[in-house]
């Protein structure tokens, strides 16, 4: 039971960062490498407001919300312009630049040696602290956050969002300004990336930069591609696809020294027949242009 | 006096680059699965090398022999269906990717994920000025200006170097030319692999091999192409030096622990001074 | 009668191929202005110019009474340029009616709103002005298709439903009518006029002669990046220098 809790828990906090994913790359067509930088910086973020400045877990989410947001608005500006290959390269770069930071910037962060003893969430009086109190928390949180996803994609926002990923010289056409709508996709993304990084946080309730690395965003960009993108439905089945397969492998009793390497194995496997014979997922609306 | 250790990284950066600028020019994708062609070649000559204990000459030939036909073979059975279908550079460059974690988790299964040491030893060193390089740094840099050299040659001059040019340019021009576009790309995949493992077993042998030497390359040598300009060889020789010159100064000057973080700083600073200007809609409507 | 937008002294090469050169135009309020001549004269060009998908070499761009020639495309767009392509452009895979509503340019494209927003009166009156514009252009019983399954001419029409609900004061028509039925072009026309009867200035690049007589006000004759005449359009088509150059170079409707 504990350890299907376990699992479900990880499936939300992962359909939290694949549908915020979802925005820029199945409604603007770009694609990011940084996902995981935003995870980490919204669970360090929270960590660290919990325990140097005593905040309230739900006060410290908004804030690491807003960081995260207003960072990406940061760095997303510059980049919007650059063609689809020199952005994913952009978005590397602020990957990589993050994680050295994370892991160097020692005073901070503590580096390699991480953050232990994040306490639990605390509302009027009900501490987190179980599995299935837990549980409920994040599932909740999941399901805010398909909720704000589906509003967006069904508002006007939402609307300008498809028009531009279906013909962005069109939209431009009729005055939008494509950049700002873009920019403020990736604000929204990063924004929701670091709600998955404060329930990772105080879930495991230890922190460390190698939980937020280039494989780690490769993970998450995989989980979209491969669910689709462009939809609702595209990233929650690349969550549930992704993550209960491995678990699968349990099963068939691969030895846990390999299982990584396996794992990483049937991910490039799917991922490239996938690409080769469904490019848009498995359940997604939008194709890469 | 200051004696530092001239960390050889700008070498076998300017080898790998080579390729991956060649590669990059004919088929327009960002070949990150390079990196798993430069790792598969170093550990099978280290299955030669060391486990089987053959000689340099006798294990060298084959490990690059491997890396090209590797290179090869991801070309046809992976890129080519994807240009027939007409993928987008998004997709393929997702492919590529998985490519590479498909390779090198393969490998890592095969051989495990610890560091492993090429050759035995300290190797001679020779001083100048304040730099100490080891006999084994001082191979990677003649054989970088050999490759250079002979780099420079083929692609200026000869036909199939001008070949390769003409398709990076206008792929349905070449067509049109009735030129032979998947035996040029080929042969493009099989060199440039060949290189990528030359450059890889060099640098193993100085500093050990480990599964996750081929993204380290790979992503340095990205940098010294953005940085150097896709279009001129020269400037991205330039490139890698440049690269390896910044983050030997870093290393130097802060810590090695900065050094990532600065090289990436640089590709972002170049990436936006170039585009600079260069918005994406300021192109004739036509070209869209 | 005012002057809505003027080009001074216009020029702008590729590759040392001068593509318009040093052009004048003055375009009046209200009018339907066309633009005729051969394939390469440089009249998509021009259009790209006046829209800011390209910069002029040398020149000035005058959109009422302001400079413009610095701005870009979305900047123009906003102050009132609106463009309907050779290859129209609608967005394929939106309905009809979504085509027109995500020109509306106003606050409520906002994410904000859109997480906190309730749906109000403001989206609902959006609709009813939306679906006067399809009704406008008669359309109203496809307003729930796909854009992409829409004929040609539809497409056209719906294309310029959009730029009339975006509330554009001039238009740029690049060939409203080619590759469209005569029935449909019939419409087109027809609405063309009537929306200059709205108020909007409308420019059009026309190969379609009759079409061209029927309802421009003005028309500019262009050759190789300049304009060789211009005047009412009795004087262009009574003119048997002007029409000999252009058929002899283009095959004319």
């Amino acid at each position: 039971m504990n350890y299907l809790l376990h699992i479900l828990i990880m499936i939300s906090i992962y359909t939290i960062l694949s549908i915020s994913l979802n925005l820029p790359v199945g409604y603007t067509g770009l694609l990011s490498l940084a996902q995981a930088a935003f995870y980490g910086i919204g669970a360090y973020a929270v960590a660290l407001f919990m325990m140097q400045a005593g905040i309230n877990f739900f006060v410290g989410v908004v804030l690491a919300v807003v960081l995260s947001a207003v960072l990406s608005v940061f760095v997303s500006y510059p980049s919007i312009r650059l063609k689809g290959d020199y952005f994913i390269l952009a978005s590397l770069a602020f990957q990589i630049i993050v994680f050295t930071i994370l892991y160097n910037w020692i005073d901070l962060t503590r580096g390699p040696y991480g953050i232990p003893g994040i306490p639990r969430p605390e509302l009027f009086g009900i501490v987190f602290d179980s599995l299935p109190k837990f549980f409920a928390l994040s599932g909740a949180m999941a399901m805010g956050v398909l909720l704000v996803a589906k509003r967006l994609y069904s508002s006007p926002f939402g609307l300008v969002l498809k028009a531009i990923r279906e013909d962005e010289l069109s939209a431009i056409s009729i005055g939008k300004n494509v950049r700002r709508f873009k920019v403020l996709a990736f604000a929204i993304n990063g924004g929701l990336a670091a709600v998955a990084g404060a329930l990772y946080a105080v879930y495991v309730t230890y922190i460390d930069p190698t939980s937020f690395t280039l494989d780690e965003s490769i993970f998450i960009l995989s989980i979209v591609m491969v669910g689709g993108s462009g939809n609702l439905r595209g990233p929650v089945i690349g969550t549930l696809l992704m993550i209960l397969l491995p678990e699968g492998l349990r099963f068939l009793g691969i030895p846990d020294s390999v299982a990584p390497n396996v794992r990483q194995i049937i991910y490039a496997l799917v991922l490239i027949l996938l690409m080769r014979f469904r490019p848009q997922g498995l359940a997604g609306e939008y194709r890469l242009d | 006096m200051h004696s530092r250790k001239y960390n050889a990284k700008s070498l076998f950066v300017g080898k790998v680059f080579f390729e991956k600028l060649s590669i990059y020019r004919t088929t327009n994708i960002f070949h990150i699965a390079h990196g798993a062609v430069y790792t598969a070649s170093a550990y099978v000559f280290y299955s030669l090398y060391v486990s089987k204990g053959y000689s340099l000459l006798l294990s060298l030939p084959p490990s690059l022999i491997s890396g090209a036909v590797l290179g090869v073979a991801m070309y046809f059975t992976v890129y080519r269906p994807l240009e027939k279908t007409n993928a987008s550079a998004g997709i393929k460059f997702i492919s590529s990717l998985a490519i590479y974690t498909f390779i090198v988790n393969m490998i890592a299964l095969i051989y495990g994920n610890e560091t492993k040491v090429l050759s035995e030893g300290l190797s001679d060193s020779i001083t100048f000025w304040d730099i100490i390089l080891t006999k084994i740094q001082v191979y990677q840099f003649i054989s970088f200006l050999v490759l250079l050299v002979l780099s420079y040659i083929f692609v200026k001059g000869a036909k199939p170097g001008r070949a390769i040019r003409a398709i990076g340019d206008n792929s349905r021009l070449f067509k049109a030319l009735g030129l032979n576009e998947r035996w040029v790309k080929g042969m493009v995949f099989c060199i440039g692999s060949a290189i990528a493992g030359l450059a890889s077993i060099i640098t193993g042998l100085d500093m050990g091999i480990d599964p996750h030497i081929g993204m380290f390359a790979i992503l340095n040598a990205v940098v010294a192409v953005i940085i150097g300009g896709i279009k001129r060889l020269e400037g991205v020789a330039l490139g890698a030096l440049l690269i390896g010159i910044i983050q030997n100064l870093v290393i130097w000057q802060f810590s090695a622990r900065w050094e990532s973080a600065v090289t990436f700083l640089v590709l972002v600073a170049v990436l936006l001074y170039k585009s600079g200007g260069l918005l994406v809609v300021k192109r004739r409507v036509e070209e869209l | 009668m005012t002057e809505i937008l003027r080009l001074k002294n216009i020029s702008r090469s590729f590759d040392g191929l001068k593509a318009i050169d040093s052009l004048d135009m003055n375009i009046q309020a209200g009018r339907i202005s066309a633009i005729i001549g051969p394939n390469g004269a440089g009249k998509t060009t021009l259009f790209n110019l006046i829209c800011g998908y390209l910069y002029p070499d040398s020149g000035r761009i005058t959109y009422k009474d302001k400079d413009i020639t610095m701005l870009n495309p979305w900047e123009r767009a906003s102050r009132g340029i609106g463009r309907l392509f050779q290859d129209i452009r609608v967005f394929k895979k939106l309905t009809l009616l979504e085509n027109l509503l995500v020109t509306f340019n106003d606050a409520s494209e906002n994410p904000f709103k859109a997480i906190f927003g309730r749906i109000n009166r403001k989206e609902r009156d959006k609709i009813e002005i939306a679906m006067n514009w399809i009704d406008f252009v008669g359309l109203a019983d496809r307003k729930e298709s796909l854009a992409e399954n829409l004929s040609w001419g539809q497409q056209k029409l719906l294309g310029l439903a959009r730029l009339l609900c975006t509330d554009f004061d001039l238009l740029l028509l690049d060939e409203p009518v080619s590759g469209v039925n005569p029935d449909m072009v019939r419409v087109i026309l027809e609405k063309i006029t009537e929306s200059t009867e709205l108020g909007k200035t409308i420019i059009a690049v026309e190969h379609d002669m009759g079409a061209v007589k029927e309802i421009a006000d003005y028309v500019y004759f262009m050759d190789s990046g300049k304009i060789v005449a211009s005047g009412v359009p009795k004087d262009i088509f009574d003119n048997h220098e002007i029409m000999e150059s252009y058929m002899g170079l283009d095959n004319v409707a």
